[in-house]
């Protein structure tokens, strides 16, 4: 499937409401793109990619030939929601009070 | 009596032995011959034991200076005069002509050389004085000499004349005292030196120098110490000597200096002996009784006894070297189940590539192979033209080509090639072929070409940005779907969690979250607001605004996704068309925008090939999209064609053809239908054409309740068709619904003819649907302001259904309560429920806005009616707190048909037959009493069948009558609707 109109859906992403940042970093932790600052950004990297490491680990110990797509964490001050790719991972925060 | 003892050398060896021969003064008038080896042993041994007795038995170094002297002389005794001489001073012409005679001798006797070693000289020494042969005497001087503890040489010889003196032993003064000398001799002068010069044979000499090269002294000898006068033994001096018999012979002369090398002691021990004669010998004597009484008491007396010292203990101590132990760390590694398919998986990718590679290196080398061909080709052809310039060419293609490049398989070639080509050209002609050579230079291996491609491959799959278009999809739909998570949850029947109330619950006391979900339902439950319907939210783009939305068609498989087309149909707008594809979870923004030139008015998905969207157009072209592209990617399209209809399409449908005669394998095919009144049916088989499948004819039939006003001629005798509709049940025959306000229905087997016409409607038939649950019954919305109920066979509506003066555009069964069904009219939605109310709808809602309604479609799926307006927005609604329905199918179509023909449950139950047979009863009477007498000239069938059933038909007669007094109440109806208007 093609979406040439990745750019677009990101910035349809940011305008909603609530949402806070949305970070694209590939597996090994680089930082693609980010609407976040320095700090958050890495800092919501380093700890997602461990987490989902270990989630994609989970899922396909449990059936080999399934595959990790999505994570959603929800807390009391913000959400979480992480699509794991082979390659990259795609992390929004948005805060659920506000949406 | 004289004893002349001589000592005679062997030169094999570095010990010497010492041969003593005695000879008797009377028999000296004839050589004695010398004694055998062995005997000479004995004698030597015989020797050493009087040396041993006494040393001082021996007068002298005496020596027999030659054989032949010896003879001449008769004794040797009184040679001892000569024994002094210096070596020096002998004259070598002398000693050459003793060695002569010597020779001679020494021909018919083994040879005996005598000489001596600085070994055997210290050995001799030590036993007693030395004697050295050939009138040369040794006299080997300790280094010692001078101190009183040892006997010096010159003491014995002074006292070898005297008589024995007999020595005692020193002893110790006292018992703990010891008495050793340890001399380490570390001098630096000279020890005793032998000089030695002696005349030899050259064959001696030769054995001579072997030996003193051979001789092991060093053994002996600690340090020994090379001197520089070592090297002049090989002084040789050159001498011809005359023999007798005339013949002169050059011989060498070979002087040797024997010298001692530095002796070293490392330990002696030596008793203390005092001659009888000393002074103190008295003293000595009592001193040595002392002693041994004094061992001896030592032995036997108490006085003496062990004594044991205690020494201290060693005092042990502990020592502690701290160390590491060695750092050691486990190492494991976990295999799970899917690291394992994992390394299938790369291997199986590796086979793969290595395939991929083995091929395109076959390939490459069948392309060179061509190339070779051809190059050979080239030769011939040359060949032909000009056989002299043959060889010329022959080596110009070889050094075209850049062979270098094609890898070390090809080099060799190459280089073999080269070689053989090289034999036959002579050099001259190979400077004459470089014109050629630019030509072939242009031209790019195919390797070097597929390497920079490969290259850039690598380089861009480097560079290339991941593909996070799927990732990103997910989270904007699923932030969408939270926007709207209220609605959402609702819609698909999930427990709305009320993010707010959460907020507030924070503060006090949480209740459980099951606890909020019961609050929850209770509160629903409580709320009896009756049937309602229930606004979910809008699908709108900017792009769509203001454009009417068209036509609605769900996905067939996933049912989130909904395809819209937009387009104004009304005439002189000019407007474009979009057609966008919904997915529910994204409500803000279509997953697929197509955009087309002109209006689009209908669209259809297939089902056995679901991801195909058929695109009717007001143009009359007709479009078939893959909607897995986001690209807008045409499978087949009638633009630019001249097969397209010539006026707008209607509807497009896809009909599932089961070919009955081979395998019953199911086809699934397009028709459209078109405002020319024809219906299409499409194959792409060869190209993208068309047969038409029915032309929909003018129908002469009459239209109760609507005046004729078409008196003008008609400018075709086709009829514009609005809908088409199959029968679900059997796909051969199918409904047309026609401008006029007919309903055809027709077969597909014929082209021109109807197999009946449900006559009913006065305005144009928009839609046709079938219910979902009686397979039998339709409903039909028309332009006249009403949505009709009919029955499969009836060519009379059941009911109509209509509030207003509105056009109702479209209609809908729900698929969950058989007897609901949602009409969009202008600017109304009504929810009709047949069980509840068959003259007024149940629900019927305005949008705030004056909006009009185009399409109606019920999603199953979603649970939801899908409206779309004329201002491009496509609504969902919910339908709640409808009254809960059967879950037996068999009861649905009762409650239907309840709805229908009241009291009809009371019959079937009072008859407790099939309840299809009441039904078809009851409609035979229908026509007969009905208000409306449509001249239906196609039932005939059905006449036949109302004839035979006579006898019931005065059963029926009373239940007829309701049905006459509610269309009655329908008439009333429509006029007071006519009145509000």
């Amino acid at each position: 499937m093609e979406f040439p109109d990745i750019d677009e859906t990101i910035k349809r992403i940011q305008s909603h409401r609530g949402v806070q940042g949305v970070i694209i970093a590939t597996k090994d932790g680089f930082p693609i793109r980010t609407t976040m600052d320095n700090t958050s950004t890495v800092l919501f990297i380093a700890n997602m990619m461990t987490l989902e490491e270990r989630a994609a680990s989970m899922v396909r110990d449990i059936e080999p030939s399934n595959a990790l797509l999505f994570m959603r964490i929800r807390s009391r001050k913000f959400e979480i929601m992480a699509s794991a790719e082979d390659d990259y991972i795609v992390i929004v925060i948005q805060n659920p009070n506000e949406s | 009596m004289t004893k002349t003892s001589s000592i005679e050398s062997r030169p094999s060896h570095a010990t010497t032995e010492t041969v003593t021969t005695i000879e008797d003064d009377g028999q000296d008038d004839a050589p004695k011959p010398i004694p055998s080896k062995v005997s000479s042993k004995k004698v030597s041994k015989v020797a050493k034991k009087e040396k041993l007795k006494g040393v001082s038995k021996l007068t002298g170094n005496s020596k027999k200076k030659s054989s032949d002297k010896s003879n001449a002389s008769g004794a040797g005794g009184d040679d001892k005069a000569d024994a002094n001489e210096d070596l020096f001073d002998v004259n070598s012409d002398e000693l050459l002509k003793i060695f002569e005679q010597q020779k001679q001798t020494t021909e018919k006797q083994p040879k005996i050389i005598k000489r001596a070693s600085g070994y055997e000289i210290l050995d001799q020494f030590r036993i007693g004085p030395d004697i050295v042969e050939d009138g040369v005497e040794c006299t080997p001087l300790p280094h010692w000499v001078g101190k009183d503890t040892l006997p010096s040489y010159s003491m014995m010889l002074n006292r070898a004349s005297d008589e024995l003196i007999p020595m005692t032993p020193k002893k110790p003064q006292e018992f703990s005292q010891t008495t050793f000398d340890i001399r380490m001799y570390q001098q630096q002068s000279k020890s005793p030196a032998m000089s030695w010069n002696a005349s030899l044979t050259t064959l001696e000499e030769e054995e001579f120098e072997a030996e003193t090269q051979l001789m092991e002294t060093h053994k002996v000898v600690h340090n020994l110490v090379m001197e520089d006068e070592v090297e002049k033994v090989y002084v040789q001096k050159v001498v011809n000597v005359t023999f007798p018999d005339g013949t002169t012979v050059a011989k060498r002369r070979l002087r040797v200096i024997l010298s001692e090398c530095d002796t070293v002691f490392l330990l002696q021990l030596s008793g203390k002996f005092e001659a009888e004669t000393a002074d103190e010998f008295e003293a000595i004597q009592q001193n040595n009784k002392r002693y041994d009484t004094m061992v001896q008491h030592h032995l036997e007396s108490d006085a003496y006894s062990n004594r044991f010292a205690q020494t201290f203990e060693n005092r042990t101590r502990d020592q502690y070297t701290e160390y590491k132990s060695p750092w050691a760390f486990d190492v494991g590694v976990q295999a799970n189940y899917y690291l394992i398919e994992d390394e299938y998986e790369q291997v199986a990718e590796a086979d793969a590539k290595r395939k991929l590679r083995e091929e395109e290196e076959a390939q490459l080398r069948l392309f060179q192979e061509r190339l070779n061909l051809e190059r050979d080709a080239i030769d011939d052809s040359i060949k032909n033209d000009d056989e002299e310039s043959d060889e010329d060419d022959k080596l110009s293609n070889f050094a075209a080509i850049d062979w270098s490049k094609y890898g070390t398989k090809y080099e060799e070639d190459e280089e073999e090639d080269d070689d053989m080509n090289y034999k036959d050209i002579d050099e001259k002609e190979f400077d004459c072929c470089g014109d050629e050579e630019q030509e072939f230079e242009s031209a790019e291996p195919l390797e070097e070409i597929y390497q920079r491609q490969q290259r850039k491959q690598d380089e861009a799959a480097l560079t290339v940005f991941p593909d996070i278009t799927m990732g990103v999809v997910f989270l904007d739909r699923l932030i969408s779907m939270e926007y709207m998570q209220d609605n959402q949850a609702d819609m698909r029947g999930f427990p709305i969690l009320n993010a707010n109330r959460d907020a507030d619950d924070k503060k006090d006391n949480k209740p459980h979250f099951f606890q909020l979900l019961e609050e929850n339902h209770g509160k629903q439950a409580t709320l009896d607001l009756g049937p309602n319907i229930k606004r979910y939210w809008s699908l709108k783009t900017p792009i769509t605004k203001g454009r009417e939305v068209t036509d609605i068609a769900l996905h067939p498989k996933n049912g989130n996704i909904v395809a819209a087309a937009y387009g104004s149909t009304r005439f002189g707008d000019d407007e474009e068309g979009v057609v966008c594809v919904w997915s529910a979870k994204n409500t803000l923004y279509p997953e697929r925008i197509y955009e087309f030139k002109a209006a689009v008015t209908c669209l259809a998905f297939a089902t056995l090939t679901p991801y195909l969207l058929a695109i009717g157009m007001i143009d009359g072209n007709l479009v078939v999209y893959d909607v897995r592209s986001a690209q807008p990617l045409s499978m087949s399209s009638t633009i630019g064609s001249p097969d397209k209809h010539e006026g707008p399409i209607w509807q497009v449908a896809w009909f599932q053809e089961t070919e009955m005669a081979t395998t019953g394998s199911v086809s699934e095919i397009l028709l459209s239908l078109g405002e020319d009144g024809r219906l299409n049916r499409w194959s792409s088989t060869k190209g993208f054409d068309s047969v038409t499948m029915l032309r929909v004819r003018r129908s002469p039939m009459k239209i109760p309740g609507r005046r004729e006003k078409r008196a003008e001629a008609l400018t075709s005798n086709l009829s514009a068709a609005f809908s088409v509709c199959f029968y679900p049940k059997d796909w051969t025959q199918y409904l047309v619904g026609t401008e006029e306000g007919f309903i055809h229905k027709c077969s597909i087997s014929f082209t021109e003819q109807f197999v009946g016409t449900y006559i009913g409607h006065s305005g144009p038939v928009y839609r046709i649907v079938f219910n979902t649950f009686d397979k039998s019954i339709f409903v039909s919305a028309s332009g006249d302001w009403s949505v009709k109920v009919w029955r499969e066979g009836t060519y009379t509506p059941l009911l109509s259904m209509q509030t207003g003066l509105r056009t109702v555009f479209d209609v809908t069964c729900c698929p969950k309560m058989s007897s609901v069904f949602v009409l969009a009219s202008e600017f109304h939605v009504e929810v009709w429920d047949l069980t509840l109310n068959t003259l007024e709808p149940v629900v019927q809602f305005s949008p705030p806005f004056a909006v009009a309604f185009r399409r109606a479609a019920y999603s199953r799926y979603l649970n939801s009616v899908i409206l779309g307006d004329d201002e491009g927005a496509i609504t969902f609604y919910g339908l709640r707190d409808f009254p809960p329905q059967p879950t037996n199918e068999q009861e649905q179509m009762d409650q239907l048909l309840e709805g229908l023909i009241p009291g009809y449950k009371k019959r079937q139950r009072e008859s407790g037959g099939d309840a299809s047979t009441h039904f078809d009863q009851y409609f035979s009477d229908a026509p007969g009493t009905g208000d409306a007498e449509p001249s239906h000239e196609p039932a005939e069938t059905e006449n036949a069948e109302t004839a035979g059933d006579e006898n019931k038909q005065e059963e029926m007669s009373n239940k007829s009558v309701s049905s006459a007094g509610k269309s009655d109440d329908e008439k009333a109806q429509r006029k007071s609707s006519f009145a509000s208007d």
